[in-house]
Parts: structure tokens; C-alpha cells; sequence
């Protein structure tokens, strides 16, 4: 518990020290050492910020080490920060995906191209609807035939098996809208199988639920490592602080005393390490940006990069001096318990 | 404000330090502790002073006891006592003044009143001019005088002290055993650890005489 003082150096010149002399002297007979009042709340927070004040001292008495701390702390931050931003990335393409997915109607295998081109009219009124478009029958035999190897199996029938296609696009966006909606489609009569076109989006979703539980579980390892990183880093910095430690219990200091400089090193060990995990993030993500946008040239719906939002910085900012604190608290706290006699 | 029944202290390994001492001391009352090295006298002032716990008997100090009392309640009770070891314990991170202040400092006195207190405590024991230097460049006995500053700096209401004129000259020695005495007359308890018997034979208090870790008689002056 160092204690710097202003005085100290205005005193230095032995000059005027009237009053304070006279107060000394009217103390002369007191014991004790907290002769002046200045209320509990206002003790509690003059302590709080001594300790705040000496736990920045002790970082900045050992630089490299409190840097090195930090760098961890921001590097294994980053992690769980850049998984959740790709899994975000991911599922909000897939969306989009989905967004801009048809419904493929196939018509009952006798229906003419006829019964699709009036299908397809009578629809256009749909409220629900925004445009239809005609798969011929000879359309969609062509397409498939330039499928490679179904050609050859397909010449060698004589009559076109494929029924028309007429192909809906949707208004609305709202999933659950457009479920409802191919129900109704795929209830006309003359309507063999209404299809939306997006179980690839769906099956890529699945697989994202199932990434975004890896990156939680990567998250949690992440941080766990952190939290013994940082608890080792404390460790040490703790046993160099042992013998004013051992003192400071001989005058009089209560455990309490003693953890609070660590406990706020702890958190602005945090916070300066999500403050570093997040440049770490931006500058990621402006290195694949890049490539982002040469992949979305090849989409027409386009990809868009989202960085990390709000919401992402607030946990990080929050997450970081948390675990700075409940680290410190653990190791500190039992080194102090730990401590011997001198 | 110090009683002691039966006070039994016995370190892991066997070795007795304290094999049954029974003594009281009154409050305001300043007292000397006497006896060959290893005769237990510093071990008593440690069981006073909380840094170790009895293994038997009782042990009393301002009415608590030290066998049982909790260790959270353990720190109130130092704040009232002056602690002077044989090794001073002083940290060398920081100047003579900060040492001295630390007491000041943990009990939540503000600087400005911290000053004030810790000029007047090195005044009292000749120090005031290396107030600004590193204990590391002290003498060991200007060094063993900031360990006694830094115990009377708070006025405490109980001074232990183990040996504290050990390094010191003799003129030094009485001067520093004069500034117990000086606070032991506005009020303070004073218990004082030493070997020195010359140093001590004309003052008029009592002597608690220890031999072996017991009390082979209890001497008043």
C-alpha cells in the first residue's frame, strides 16, 4: 500500500505550519489513528480510490509484465469475439438466402403447359404473390438434360416425363409466412408438390446452430485458459508484493485492504484486454474484407461483412474486466490467506 | 489490558517455547520483558501481538482472546498496537516518510493530516532529515528507529517492542527507551522485549523474567 503525498513536497520547505501544528498538539494525548471523521461512505470511497490508484501504480512499475497480461488477455478475448462475429456473418447470409427463395410448384404429371400458364395468371392476383414465371415442360427437359450423365438416360425415353413448373415468388420474407403459404400452394388442385427452394439454407442452418454451440464451447475453453493465464500472471505479481503485504497485515490491514489494489488491476487488466481483443476483431476483419467482396461479386444477392455491434462490444467490455476480477479475487485471496507471519 | 493463564506455546517438532507463563499487565502500565536468548520472550510478544495463536492456556489482550479470536477481527486489534520486531520489516520500494505513513495510510487517514503525524514521529526519533531517502542507505539502527516511528506513528494504546535498542548505542538506547517512557506516561501500555539488563536496571518498572518459557519471577522495580 504505497502511499505518495502530495504534501510531501509543498512541505519540504520548513515553512508556516501553524494550524497543523496546533492540531497535532491538541492530538498529543489521543490514541488512535483515525482522529478525523469524515463518515463511512466517504472512508469507503477514499479507499477505493487509493486502491485504484496504487493497482495502476503497480502496473506501470512493471511494464513489460502488465503488457504482456494484457496481450494474453486481448489474443484469448479475440477468440470467442471472432467465432460469434462469423457464426453472426453466417446465419444472417443465410437469411438473406432464404429471403430471396422461390416456390417451385410442380404441376400433376398429365398437366399440359397450358394448365401452368392459366395457373400462373390466376396466381399474379395473389396479394401474397409477387411474380410467377413458366418452367415449360420442354424447358424444364432441356435444363435437366444438361445436367451431365442424366442426357443419355433421359434419351432413352420417348416421351417427356416432367410435368411444368410455375415458380412463385413471394412477397413476404417472415419464414413461418411463407411455410403457410406453400401449405396453401400445395393444397391446388392440380398442384403435385409445392417446394420451397430452400433446404439447403435450412440444412446450412442447422449446421450453423450446431457451429454457433462449438464456438460457445470453444468460448468457454477460451476463456477458462484466460481466466488461469491471468491467474497465474496475478500469482506472480502477487508473491513480488508479499513482503508489504506481510507488513501491511502487521499494521493493522484487513484482508480486504489487502485484495482491493489486485482486484482493480484485475479488471483494467480486462478491460484493457478487450479494449486490444477488439482492435484484434477490426483488424481481422478489414484483412478478409477483401476476399468477402471478390466472393459476393460471384452472388447476385450479394455479401455483406457486419462487423462486431453494439451488443458484441458491451458483453466484450463487460466480460473482460469481469473475468480480471473474479481471477484476482480467487488467486489473490488465497494467496493473502496463504501468507505467513513475519 | 494483557493477562495470561497458564500460556502454553508449542511449536510443531516439540520445542516449547512457553511451557506455562502466567502474568497480567495493567493497562497504562509499562513492563519489561527480561531473559536469555530463546528464553521465550519473543515468542510472547508474537502471541500478544496475534501473529501466532497459544497452543494452550489463555492469553487476553484488551479483553479478547487471542486463542479464539477470529482472524477478520484480528486487524482492529493491530491498528491499536505498535508492533516493533527484531528485523524491522521495512519495505525498500519506497522513502523512509512512506514507511512511516503506512499505518496512517491503512487505517484511512488522509494525507494531509498523514504529514502532519509522520514529521512528528521521525522528529521524535531524530530521523526527520532522511525523511526523502530509501531505507536501504540507512544504518541497521536508523533502520530499526523508522521500525519504531512506523510503530508509534498512530498512537497506539498498546506498544510492543521486541529488542528495540538492539542495534543501537548505548546514548541512542536510552534516548529511544526515554520516548517509550514519554508515551507510556501520557497513557500507553508499553511491553518491551530485551536482553540489555544494564540498559534497564534503573528504571523504575517491572520486570517479567523469563527462563526456559517460564516466568522465573516477576520483579517489580
Amino acid at each position: 500500500m504505497k502511499f505518495r503525498l502530495r504534501e510531501r513536497r509543498k512541505g519540504a520547505t520548513p515553512g508556516y505550519q501553524g494550524p497543523k501544528r496546533r492540531r497535532e498538539d491538541r492530538e498529543e494525548h489521543r490514541h488512535g489513528a483515525t482522529p478525523e471523521r469524515h463518515g463511512r461512505l466517504a472512508d469507503y470511497l477514499y479507499a477505493h480510490r487509493l486502491a485504484l490508484a496504487n493497482g495502476l501504480r503497480r502496473m506501470r512499475r512493471t511494464p513489460w509484465a502488465t503488457w504482456l497480461t494484457i496481450l494474453v488477455m486481448g489474443i484469448a478475448l479475440s477468440l470467442p469475439t471472432a467465432l460469434d462475429l462469423a457464426v453472426d456473418n453466417l446465419g444472417r447470409l443465410a437469411d438473406d438466402w432464404r429471403r430471396g427463395a422461390d416456390i417451385s410448384l410442380f404441376l400433376t404429371p398429365n398437366s399440359d403447359d397450358a394448365a401452368a400458364r392459366a395457373l400462373a395468371l390466376r396466381l399474379r392476383g395473389d396479394p401474397e404473390i409477387a411474380a410467377t414465371r413458366v418452367i415449360t415442360r420442354d424447358q424444364a427437359l432441356a435444363e435437366l438434360r444438361s445436367r451431365a450423365g442424366v442426357g443419355e438416360a433421359l434419351a432413352l425415353l420417348d416421351e417427356n416425363p416432367l410435368p411444368p413448373v410455375v415458380v412463385v415468388t413471394p412477397t413476404g420474407d417472415d419464414p413461418a409466412h411463407l411455410a403457410a403459404l406453400r401449405q396453401r400452394l400445395a393444397d391446388l388442385p392440380g398442384v403435385d408438390l409445392a417446394q420451397m427452394d430452400t433446404q439447403w439454407v435450412e440444412r446450412l442452418q442447422a449446421l450453423l446452430h450446431l457451429a454457433d454451440r462449438l464456438a460457445t464451447l470453444l468460448g468457454l475453453l477460451t476463456v477458462m485458459a484466460v481466466a488461469v493465464i491471468v491467474g497465474n500472471t496475478l500469482r506472480l505479481v502477487g508473491q513480488s508484493y508479499a513482503p508489504e503485504l506481510r507488513v501491511s497485515r502487521l499494521l493493522g490491514a484487513t484482508d480486504a485492504d489487502l485484495r482491493r489494489p489486485f482486484l482493480y488491476s484485475g479488471v483494467l487488466y480486462g478491460l484493457a484486454g478487450a479494449l486490444v481483443a477488439w482492435g484484434i476483431v477490426l483488424l481481422g476483419l478489414a484483412w478478409i474484407a477483401p476476399a468477402v467482396e471478390r466472393l459476393a461479386s460471384h452472388y447476385p444477392q450479394g455479401l455483406e461483412l457486419h462487423g462486431p455491434d453494439r451488443h458484441a462490444l458491451f458483453l466484450l467490455a463487460l466480460a473482460g474486466p469481469l473475468l480480471g476480477l473474479v481471477t484476482a479475487r480467487v488467486v489473490i485471496g488465497r494467496q493473502i490467506r496463504e501468507l505467513e507471519t513475519p | 489490558m494483557i493477562r495470561a493463564e497458564r500460556l502454553v506455546k508449542r511449536y510443531p517438532g516439540g520445542h516449547e517455547a512457553l511451557a506455562g507463563v502466567t502474568f497480567h499487565v495493567e493497562r497504562g502500565e509499562m513492563t519489561f520483558v527480561t531473559g536469555h536468548s530463546g528464553a521465550g520472550k519473543s515468542t510472547l510478544l508474537r502471541l500478544i501481538a496475534g501473529l501466532e495463536r497459544p497452543t494452550r492456556g489463555t492469553l487476553l489482550v484488551d479483553g479478547k482472546n487471542m486463542a479464539t479470536l477470529p482472524r477478520r477481527q484480528l486487524p482492529r486489534l493491530r491498528r491499536r498496537m505498535g508492533i516493533v520486531l527484531q528485523d524491522p520489516h521495512l519495505l525498500y520500494d519506497r522513502s523512509v516518510f512512506d514507511n512511516v505513513a503506512l499505518p496512517l495510510a491503512i487505517a484511512g487517514m488522509r494525507p494531509r493530516e498523514i504529514a502532519g503525524r509522520v514529521r512528528a514521529a521521525l522528529d521524535k526519533l531524530g530521523l526527520l532529515d532522511k525523511e526523502h531517502l530509501n531505507p536501504r542507505v540507512l544504518s541497521g539502527g536508523e533502520q530499526q528507529r523508522v521500525g519504531i516511528a512506523r510503530a508509534v506513528v498512530g498512537k497506539p494504546e498498546l506498544i510492543l517492542a521486541d529488542e528495540p535498542t538492539g542495534n543501537l548505542d548505548p546514548d541512542l538506547a536510552r534516548e529511544i527507551m526515554d520516548l517509550f517512557r514519554a508515551f507510556n506516561e501520557v497513557g500507553t501500555t508499553v511491553l518491551i522485549a530485551t536482553h540489555d539488563i544494564y540498559l534497564i536496571e534503573r528504571l523504575p518498572y517491572r520486570r517479567l523474567v523469563l527462563e526456559r518459557g517460564t516466568l522465573r519471577r516477576s520483579a517489580a522495580a
